[in-house]
């Protein structure tokens, strides 16, 4: 989303340093939340949601004009006390870190979320892994073995090259928790099963960079094969 | 911490689309009117909150997707 300030935040905004010419990186809260969110602010007083749609956003922002964006936008509804800038360090060390992991771990460093990108049939031979803490996996219908309506995976070959570079699945699939992942149930999509795919967004402090898969319908009935120990 | 959501909540959950591979995003209403939101949901049944929050699953009016 695109915000403009209230005057009152553009003076909160002005009384911060910059974080780079022209910009600031500040996190915030609604007036009903405890989590902050974070955000780019332009010339203090257009703010840019810092999520996964940032690179639409700033398309948007190019395709149009300063003003005209800033007309649009809706007004910022954050409070003004809980503004705070995000360190320049924290954000240089995701950078580096998520180079690293680029280079060494075959993480994907760009490219939109599965939900982005349209749908496609599976060609009923690649295999989708799904990794979890639990050996009840709720989104596994196990009587029908099939995968249930709005769920996620990732493909076999993503959890190979996770396993095979030794890499952490709780940051490159930008899990919540951090529990071990314990169990890999695997699905092989029949032909006529339609799935979304892309790369895991960074969330919940993890870089990300695997792939996703979604199936907004699931899959069919006997698609499901096996549960494995996970890296086995 | 995490907890152990109702029979009929999970199965509610269950039915909801996920927003990444195990874990689901809901905004949640308290019976008192409280309202928390962008709490995670684990595996559809699990719900991480702080441990100051102490919420018994009983206390739930209503569970959404967070849509933001």
């Amino acid at each position: 989303m695109i915000y403009k300030a209230y005057r009152s935040d553009t003076e909160k905004f002005l009384s911060l340093p910059e974080t780079g010419m022209g910009y600031q990186v500040i996190e915030a809260k609604r007036s009903s939340d405890t989590v902050k969110e974070k955000f780019v602010v332009y010339n203090a007083e257009l703010i840019v949601d810092l999520d996964n749609r940032f690179p639409e956003f700033i398309r948007q922002i190019k395709i149009s004009s300063f003003p005209k964006v800033l007309n649009e936008a809706k007004p910022w509804i954050f409070e003004t006390a809980s503004i705070s800038l995000v360190s320049k360090a924290i954000l240089l060390e995701r950078r580096i870190l998520s180079e690293n992991k680029e280079k060494y771990k075959h993480r994907y460093p760009d490219g939109k979320g599965a939900k982005d990108n349209p749908k496609e049939c599976a060609n009923g031979v690649e295999l989708s892994v799904r990794l979890s803490p639990y050996e009840n996996d709720r989104r596994i219908d196990f009587e029908k073995r099939k995968l249930k309506k709005g769920s996620y995976t990732t493909t076999e070959q993503d959890y190979k090259v996770c396993i095979k570079y030794n890499d952490d699945p709780v940051d490159r699939y930008a899990l919540p928790n951090d529990e071990a992942i314990k169990r890999a149930f695997y699905i092989r999509p029949d032909k006529k099963d339609e799935l979304q795919r892309g790369i895991v967004q960074p969330a919940f402090g993890h870089d990300g960079g695997g792939i996703e898969v979604f199936f907004e319908n699931g899959t069919s009935d006997n698609t499901y094969l096996k549960t494995e120990p996970y890296g086995e | 911490m995490k907890i152990k959501l109702l029979k009929k909540q999970i199965e509610l959950l269950t039915s909801l689309p996920e927003q990444g591979m195990g874990y689901q995003i809901v905004d949640i209403t308290l019976k008192n009117g409280r309202t928390l939101k962008e709490k995670v949901v684990l595996n559809s049944m699990y719900l991480q909150i702080d441990e100051k929050e102490k919420i018994d699953p009983n206390e739930i009016q209503t569970i959404k997707l967070h849509n933001k």
